[in-house]
């Protein structure tokens, strides 16, 4: 069975300019979207004012040890008599530091070699997989371990490491929908109308892997914040710099005397890392031209919608 | 696209695990060079003297060139040895991975297959309804299963169901107290296994779940799902016969990728649960610079996550034969 | 026997005890004697034993490395407690720290103390069945234990007379004699030392000198720590329990029908787990377990109200050492100055921890009051002398400087550290007042960061550095390090633990040795004077001072006494979790 499509995608299509109406509309419509949305914008205005919410050093004692959650410690205070409010707080931005700043470095490298990759193929295609394939073998938790317990823990190190490290899945998703794109009508036909393989690539290519993109990311952000948890859980955590993993670390020890201890840090590690997945999420649906915004409009979608997802396309199907 | 073509494909990958593995290797042991300490300074106890040490470096051959150091162990690994344990009485690396191996073969193993399963069905079931209320709850809870740190989850289903509730046990893989055989062997191990294998499978459940959705939604709105729906398929049908071979595409992509993951859980949930598997056996090499097992075990999950990868290639080359026509 | 006997006329009242012992020849006592540990009335024996069933031991991970159960050779953690299962020493420490007879039945004192003999107990087994000789003991000694046992090595092989033959040549140690028995009488064992050695009989444990069957190693090169035994050969020892199988989380003994000291130990099977120390106090309590080496002070409350549960207290470390002292050392010199140089008085002094003032200074920024509170959960006090309080005879008060911020400050301001305002480490000639701290994770982790935290307010600044082990060797090694968190067990004699950490030739860069790089003649000589007194009335005078000089010089800082808190099931009985034994004569009524 063959369909073809029956036209190349839209020109508008082929632009990464952001959808911001649409996504807007999106974020407004589905609950979930919304929620997602609050709970990354508020997790990184959190972690941004940590140092005015909770000013001075969050590693200082602050009152006795060991008070459950009160008025004036609202998540209690740990072994040492440390605020948790604020422990979290600076965590927190440890935390999404750690996050974003890995992210940020996959991004670019992860895209670089799955774009190349998946688009010029042949000799170059097999070494960059050949790389990815070697990074992709060695599992990133077992090398920052290895690093981490080896070398000191620190959050720099983990940043460098994790960055460098992460982008293998961004990479072969990438080059896996590259492989797809290349292969569709609308590429043929920007080949054919004489489109450089650097405008088909940032173009034609680039706006349609970004959405994909987008989700691995957000997926290696909050993948970055659980590794870094985990690490701090078996004790290779930074004792400098207070993290969400360093705090429930500690409060390992006491999990059945002082719950707080563990479970405030724990709870915000979930919504920050909710807040990355539903926010991948919901820019893939927003993104998504078959989303629930295209169908409440009850029709496929028109030349005239911001028609960024993947574009219609012939398929072959045995 | 006869069967040579795949077994020339699968040549081709298997010659190319070659340098991969080799480049994982050297890493490895260039980091452990680099690393603080080595085998002996672990082995040093309280107040050892300089002479014993300086005897204990010969004997393990660590006072020797690194470059030698590196080409004994090649020269060995290429006859099939993998050396003895630095800090392990000499015991041989392959008996302290076959010893281990077993126990988070069958964590690591139950949970990829709870987790595949259950997630491409789920999947699959709030597919049907895209952006209904099944799917608003199927998707957000594996949200938030998928943001669960796997070892709090761990300790709070430890306090949960084994402390308060006292149906599972709180650590091991067997009762220390008894020695079961046969078919009370069986349960016994079931039964500790249950709540180790559930955390782990959790937050794999969540992300093939999604992939699943994702790819399934992708399909169904492809236009020979739509044709074919057209005229007249039922939609399950449409699902189960058109839809369903195209998405699990991606789901067979990740399966790799997530063999790296559930090592790296399973190295944590193993300490949680006291389970006998490789975890400790890597945590116990790394803080004792065991350089032998450290490599056994790079080796190890190299090589399965490099072979998973072929192996879903092929898959993905059966199911989208595109890919290997290129 | 009838210099023994005169000898214990002139004896202090710690040889007496042993001495009647000696005399008495008869060993049916010691049961008794291990059997009342201070403070652990329910572990006293009460009704007959039962026999039978399997005794499960929670024990924090790493559990010792397979291939590794020799502690004759390997001296890491948790050895100790797998020593106490397999092995015997020719003497053993009971509840009240005293020396009791184990495959020695008695011993001998002469040249006033430079000349020990130890008779042998005749009909001891291995677990393989070859029968205990003299010559087993001696091997044991010249290949194994004085060339490979950290402590025992340090300490009984330079006191020897006639020094032992050094790795790798044959095992040869002139001064140990052994002669087998004959006809009625008794195989002994005798040591020759140089001068007259006091500590002898607390080095002779399982611990300290776990006896070795020698035909295990005939044609193979006497084990190291490296290869323990040789390949492919199960541990094999006189103790109560055989060794049965071990893998990633468990080791499992069985009984040894043929002890010593049948019909004990009454368990069929004992069983060590390795349990997460967060999940310990939970496995007690679910009943999956049957005794815990250490329950965190803040899980107490809970078992001690556990119907089931038995708790109590001693100066045991959950590893199984004695008499922990949790201790700041500082590196007096140049961080990466190579010990021999230190040793030889050649390297110059740490730019700040080298100023005696600074080091005041330092003790007195802590506000110690609240650490065995917080750092330790309860399990602990504070320690008030370079020698653990737990070693009564040698023991003196002499106490870092008290807390106050105010005279803190003031040292800081004379050693020229000027105050950089609020919140920033003080400074001198540009440099800021900051170094290093390193420390392993754990209670010693909670040290350094409470420490941290007290000395930043008064303008200094302690960088926490996490390491492991081999880390932490390699550091000490090569003296890269301004101060470390070490936890220092002193076992039950100060010639084992304490000075090793303040000698001058003990500055070699090994683990647990002296770190801080102090060095004082009158240390020195004080060390070596207070091993040749046999009294321990005189040896104590000379620990005193000893301690005063320390306290004086203030090379390292003493803080926390650690003491570990055991809990158990109810229905066992019989433990003796202070001497190494403990599962001897333990029996579970269920």
């Amino acid at each position: 069975m063959s369909v073809r499509a029956d036209r190349p995608a839209p020109r508008r299509s082929l632009r990464s300019r952001v959808p911001s109406g649409r996504l807007l509309r999106h974020v407004v419509r589905t609950p979930s979207a919304l929620l997602g949305g609050t709970l990354l914008l508020g997790t990184v205005t959190l972690s941004l004012l940590a140092g005015v919410l909770a000013p001075g050093d969050p590693l200082a004692a602050a009152g006795p040890a060991l008070l459950p959650p009160s008025a004036s410690f609202p998540f209690g205070t740990d072994n040492l008599g440390r605020d948790i409010l604020g422990a979290v707080l600076h965590g927190l931005r440890t935390s999404m530091t750690i996050a974003v700043s890995v992210g940020a470095m996959s991004l670019v490298i992860g895209l670089f070699v799955g774009l190349v990759s998946g688009y010029r193929g042949g000799r170059v295609d097999n070494v960059l997989m050949r790389v990815t394939e070697i990074f992709q073998a060695v599992p990133l938790f077992f090398l920052a371990l290895l690093v981490v317990g080896f070398f000191g823990a620190g959050v720099d190190h983990l940043i460098l490491l994790l960055g460098f490290t992460s982008w293998e899945l961004l990479a072969r998703v990438v080059r896996a929908e590259t492989l797809t794109l290349r292969e569709r009508d609308f590429v043929d036909a920007a080949r054919s109308l004489g489109a450089s393989d650097l405008r088909i690539l940032l173009r034609h290519l680039l706006p349609n892997v970004l959405p994909t993109a987008v989700v691995v990311i957000a997926l290696v952000g909050s993948r970055v914040i659980l590794i870094e948890a985990a690490l701090s859980f078996i004790g290779l955590g930074d004792p400098n710099q207070v993290s969400l993993g360093y705090l429930i670390f500690n409060a390992q020890p006491f999990l059945q005397v002082a719950w707080w201890m563990s479970v405030f840090p724990g709870l915000t590690i979930v919504v920050a890392v909710l807040g990355l997945n539903l926010t991948g999420d919901l820019v893939n649906q927003a993104l998504d031209p078959r989303g629930p915004s295209a169908k409440r409009r009850g029709s496929a979608p028109s030349d005239d919608s911001l028609n960024l997802g993947a574009p219609e396309v012939e398929t072959r199907v045995r | 696209m006869a069967g040579s073509g795949v077994l020339g494909f699968v040549l081709r990958r298997l010659l190319s695990v070659v340098p991969t593995v080799s480049a994982i290797l050297i890493v490895t042991f260039a980091m452990i060079q680099l690393a603080p300490g080595d085998a002996v300074d672990a082995l040093a106890g309280a107040g050892g003297d300089e002479a014993t040490n300086d005897y204990l470096r010969a004997y393990l051959q660590l006072d020797q060139p690194v470059w030698r150091q590196f080409a004994s162990y090649v020269v060995n690994l290429a006859q099939g040895d993998l050396g003895v344990s630095f800090v392990q009485g000499g015991t041989p690396v392959t008996d302290l991975i076959l010893d281990r191996l077993p126990a988070t073969l069958l964590l690591m193993g139950t949970a990829l297959v709870l987790s595949s399963v259950g997630g491409v069905l789920l999947g699959a079931l709030i597919a049907r309804w895209p952006y209904g209320r099944l799917d608003a709850s199927v998707s957000s809870a594996s949200l938030v299963s998928d943001a669960l740190p796997g070892f709090w989850l761990a300790q709070l289903a430890v306090l949960a169901f084994a402390i308060s509730a006292g149906w599972f046990p709180v650590q091991g893989m067997t009762d220390a107290r008894e020695q079961y055989t046969g078919l009370a062997a069986y349960a016994d191990v079931a039964r500790h296994l249950v709540l180790p294998a559930l955390v782990l499978a959790t937050s794999e459940l969540a992300l093939v779940t999604r992939v699943a959705r994702a790819g399934l939604l992708a399909e169904r709105s492809r236009e020979y799902v739509r044709s074919a729906r057209a005229k007249g398929m039922r939609e399950r049908r449409t699902i189960l016969v058109h839809a369903l071979p195209n998405a699990l595409l991606p789901v067979a992509t990740v399966v790799g990728t997530r063999l790296g993951f559930l090592f790296a859980g399973a190295v944590v949930i193993e300490t949680v649960f006291g389970w006998p598997g490789l975890g400790t056996l890597l945590l116990t090499a790394s803080q004792s610079r065991d350089r032998p097992v450290l490599l056994g075990l790079v080796l190890l999950v190299s090589l399965s996550v490099v072979l998973a990868n072929l192996l879903t290639d092929l898959v993905y080359g059966w199911i989208d034969p595109r890919v290997r026509s290129r | 026997m009838a210099l023994s006997c005169f000898h214990r006329r002139t004896a202090s009242l710690a040889l007496l005890a042993l001495a009647a012992a000696a005399c008495g020849g008869n060993d049916t006592d010691t049961p008794e004697a291990g059997a009342t540990p201070s403070g652990s009335s329910s572990a006293g024996a009460s009704g007959n034993p039962v026999k039978g069933g399997t005794f499960v031991i929670g024990s924090s991970p790493p559990l010792p490395a397979q291939g590794t159960l020799n502690p004759a050779v390997n001296t890491q953690g948790g050895m100790q407690q797998a020593a106490g299962m397999l092995f015997n020493g020719l003497v053993e420490i009971d509840g009240n720290a005293e020396p009791v007879p184990a495959l020695a039945t008695k011993w001998d004192i002469a040249d006033a103390g430079a000349t020990w003999v130890f008779t042998l107990r005749d009909k001891v087994k291995f677990h393989n069945g070859a029968a205990l000789t003299a010559a087993d003991v001696k091997w044991t000694y010249e290949a194994a234990l004085l060339r490979n046992h950290a402590r025992t090595q340090s300490s009984i092989g330079p006191a020897l007379a006639t020094p032992c033959a050094a790795a790798p040549a044959p095992p040869s140690c002139p001064s140990i004699e052994a002669t087998e028995a004959s006809g009625s009488t008794p195989a002994t064992v005798t040591f020759r030392f140089a001068k007259p050695y006091g500590p002898l009989l607390q080095q002779l444990t399982h611990t300290e000198g776990a006896i070795l069957p020698k035909a295990v190693w005939d044609g193979q090169p006497p084990p190291t720590a490296a290869q323990p035994w040789p390949a492919g050969q199960d541990p094999v020892g006189t103790g109560p329990f055989t060794f049965d199988s071990q893998n990633a989380s468990e080791i499992v003994y069985k009984r040894n029908a043929d002890y010593f000291r049948s019909p004990e130990p009454y368990l069929d099977r004992v069983v060590t787990r390795a349990i997460e120390p967060a999940a310990q106090a939970q496995a007690l309590t679910a009943g999956e377990i049957d005794w815990l080496w250490g329950v965190s002070g803040q899980d107490v409350p809970a078992l001690e109200r556990n119907p089931d549960v038995t708790i109590n207290r001693g100066t045991q470390s959950a590893g199984g050492s004695t008499n922990c002292v949790q201790k700041l050392a500082f590196n007096l010199f140049e961080r990466g100055t190579p010990p021999p140089a230190v040793r030889g008085g050649q390297g110059k002094p740490h730019p700040v921890l080298g100023d005696l003032k600074v080091r005041q200074a330092i003790a007195s920024a802590l506000k110690t009051d609240v650490y065995a509170q917080q750092v330790l959960q309860g399990n602990g006090e504070l320690a008030t002398s370079p020698i653990s309080s737990q070693i009564e005879f040698a023991h003196t008060e002499a106490p870092i400087p008290a807390f106050d911020q105010e005279a803190s400050k003031k040292l800081l301001d004379q050693a020229g550290w000027m105050s950089a305002g609020e919140g920033k480490p003080r400074t001198r000639n540009g440099q800021p007042l900051s170094f290093d701290m390193f420390h392993f994770a754990g209670t010693e982790g909670t040290l350094a960061t409470k420490m941290s935290q007290d000395l930043a307010l008064v303008g200094v600044e302690a960088k926490l550095q996490q390491v492991d082990g081999a880390g932490k060797n390699a550091l000490y090694k090569e003296r890269q390090f301004d101060s470390i968190v070490v936890s220092n067990c002193q076992a039950t004699d100060p010639e084992i633990g304490v000075r090793r950490f303040y000698a001058t030739a003990a500055i070699t860069g090994a683990p647990f040795t002296n770190g801080a790089g102090y060095s004082n003649p009158e240390v020195d000589r004080l060390f070596t004077a207070a091993v040749q007194e046999i009294e321990p009335a005189a040896r104590g005078k000379l620990y005193g001072d000893i301690q005063k000089q320390i306290a004086a010089d203030l090379p390292y800082l003493w803080l926390l006494e650690t003491t570990s808190t055991r809990a158990y099931t109810k229905d066992c009985k019989q433990l003796r979790p202070y001497t190494g034994l403990f599962l001897e004569a333990a029996y579970c009524e269920r």
